[in-house]
């Protein structure tokens, strides 16, 4: 296992060795500690909570706060405790899988703000701001509702990729990065150096340019899942926007008004106004 | 002139760079670009305007203090003339094996400390307990664990570790200072050129070698600090 070897050591070994033999060898042995990091990748439901107070328990509003005092919603895993470079680079491998695949998991802050209206209604009536029962369970059942559409709208923008195969991608941004990996030394030769902190050890650098990495290689990769990537571009004077309908990445080029669908959707969107208009002459 | 242009002509007071530090980057860029160009109408407009406003030298004051007291030359050229004073240059410290062992030990030293001002974290590469004692017993521990493992004398190790303490910035150097700061002292007094010490004192007559000065006499003695 190479979990009782810094990571610093892993690096100096790979750029150090002969063969490619060897080279592969720690790489391969690099990967399988950190698919074998007990720090696996945690789904769970969570809940926005509060209690309605005994004594408020029996009045009408009360009892709509009550309905409405558990949301959930599904949460993760984001941080660990452990600090060794293993635990460290297999949280980011995980927390990036959940950003851009998994559907499950929506955690944008206008989403959560809707779910956490029962609670902030609450409080705001405990408060003193009064509102009528009716008018609280529209604004509520309203907020859930729309919560819910997007929901399913943020679940579009995810891409499909099973968890095999993203470790297949995984292990071809990691063997990317060991290559293009500095040593520290050499590093700072040439810029600056990367800490002046006693407290900090070396493999500090290294996961953290690990870490950047593999978020850029996945910024890359959806490009490429989307078609826009174009290698070594550094074009900058587009925009690349998310599609209102089907949630996918499109790159907009008009420079007049703004565009909200992508190719295909706009087709689409057009075709069905045509029709709409042709039912109504 | 559309919202996106007026942007770029916001200047901001420059004391309030500093609260907005990719704007202070801007500044920094554009300033440097600026420097480079010697035509006037090729210079850029600056992000924001340095007026002797008291808040602005205010600013600058707070910079210059912390450029005296806390920010240190951060040249790498001077670190390997900085090794060759604090280490016994007659050593041979070429052993890689012996070289990766000592470098573990003041990355675990690192870790220990890391702990220390942590204590919520676990970490593997420690083999003891930060709440155990101070850095010093600490440091005592892995000097003697380093000794028996290596089995070299403890001068050659303390240089060993030295090395590579000092061989680029971002390493660790507490462990070297805490296990092995006597040598440290030691090699940098060797490599050191004997320093005159120069002394004036009061003699109650007048002697051979006195000056008299307002009356009184005084000897001036030259000597050498290490003997």
């Amino acid at each position: 296992m190479n979990t009782d070897k810094y990571l610093y050591e892993i690096i100096d070994d790979y750029k150090h060795a002969v063969s490619d033999e060897e080279k592969n060898g720690i790489f391969e042995a690099f990967c399988s500690s950190i698919w074998s990091s007990p720090n696996k990748r945690r789904v769970r439901t969570k809940k926005i909570k509060f209690s309605v107070k005994e004594d408020l328990l029996n009045t009408p509003e009360g009892q709509i706060f009550n309905m409405w005092s558990e949301v959930e919603y599904m949460g993760y895993k984001s941080i660990c405790k452990e600090s060794d470079w293993c635990s460290l680079i297999r949280q980011k491998i995980n927390n990036l899988y959940t950003r851009y695949f998994d559907k499950e998991v929506i955690l944008k802050k206008d989403y959560l703000r809707l779910l956490n209206t029962p609670k902030r209604l609450y409080y705001q009536w405990s408060r003193g701001i009064e509102t009528a029962p009716q008018q609280l369970t529209v604004i509520i059942g309203e907020a859930l509702e729309s919560a819910a559409q997007l929901k399913t709208a943020y679940q579009k923008q995810k891409m499909e990729l099973q968890w095999k195969d993203y470790k297949k991608i995984t292990e071809g941004f990691l063997q990317k990065i060991f290559s293009n990996c500095k040593l520290i030394e050499d590093y700072e030769d040439n810029t600056q150096y990367c800490n002046m902190y006693d407290f900090i050890n070396e493999d500090n650098f290294y996961i953290r340019f690990f870490c950047k990495s593999l978020e850029a290689y996945m910024l890359n990769y959806q490009k490429k899942y989307y078609g826009l990537y174009v290698k070594g571009s550094k074009d900058k004077n587009y925009n690349i926007k998310r599609c209102a309908d089907c949630g996918g990445l499109f790159r907009d080029t008009s420079k007049t008004r703004p565009v909200i669908y992508c190719g295909p959707c706009r087709i689409k969107h057009r075709k069905e106004s045509q029709k709409k208009y042709n039912r109504t002459r | 002139m559309n919202n996106g242009l007026r942007k770029h002509l916001k200047q901001l007071p420059y004391f309030l760079l500093y609260n907005y530090p990719s704007k202070l980057k801007t500044y920094k860029a554009l300033s440097e670009k600026n420097k480079r160009s010697e035509n006037k109408e090729d210079k850029v407009k600056l992000n924001a305007y340095r007026s002797p406003s008291p808040m602005n030298e205010l600013c600058d004051y707070i910079c210059a203090w912390e450029k005296k007291n806390i920010l240190w030359d951060k040249s790498i050229n001077d670190l390997t003339d900085i090794r060759n004073l604090i280490i016994n240059t007659d050593l041979d410290l070429s052993d890689n094996r012996l070289r990766r062992t000592c470098r573990k030990y003041i990355n675990k030293f690192a870790d220990i400390i890391h702990n220390h001002y942590n204590p919520d974290r676990k970490t593997s590469g420690s083999d003891m307990s930060d709440n155990e004692a101070g850095f010093d017993i600490i440091a005592d521990y892995y000097r003697q664990k380093l000794l028996d493992e290596l089995q070299i004398p403890e001068e050659l190790l303390a240089n060993y570790i030295i090395d590579i303490s000092y061989k680029t910035v971002s390493i660790n150097k507490s462990f070297a200072w805490t296990a092995f700061g006597d040598y440290i002292i030691k090699n940098l007094k060797e490599h050191s050129d004997g320093q005159r010490s120069v002394s004036i004192t009061q003699v109650p007559y007048k002697t051979a070698g006195s000056y008299e000065y307002l009356g009184k006499y005084y000897e001036y003695k030259e000597g050498n600090e290490h003997g």
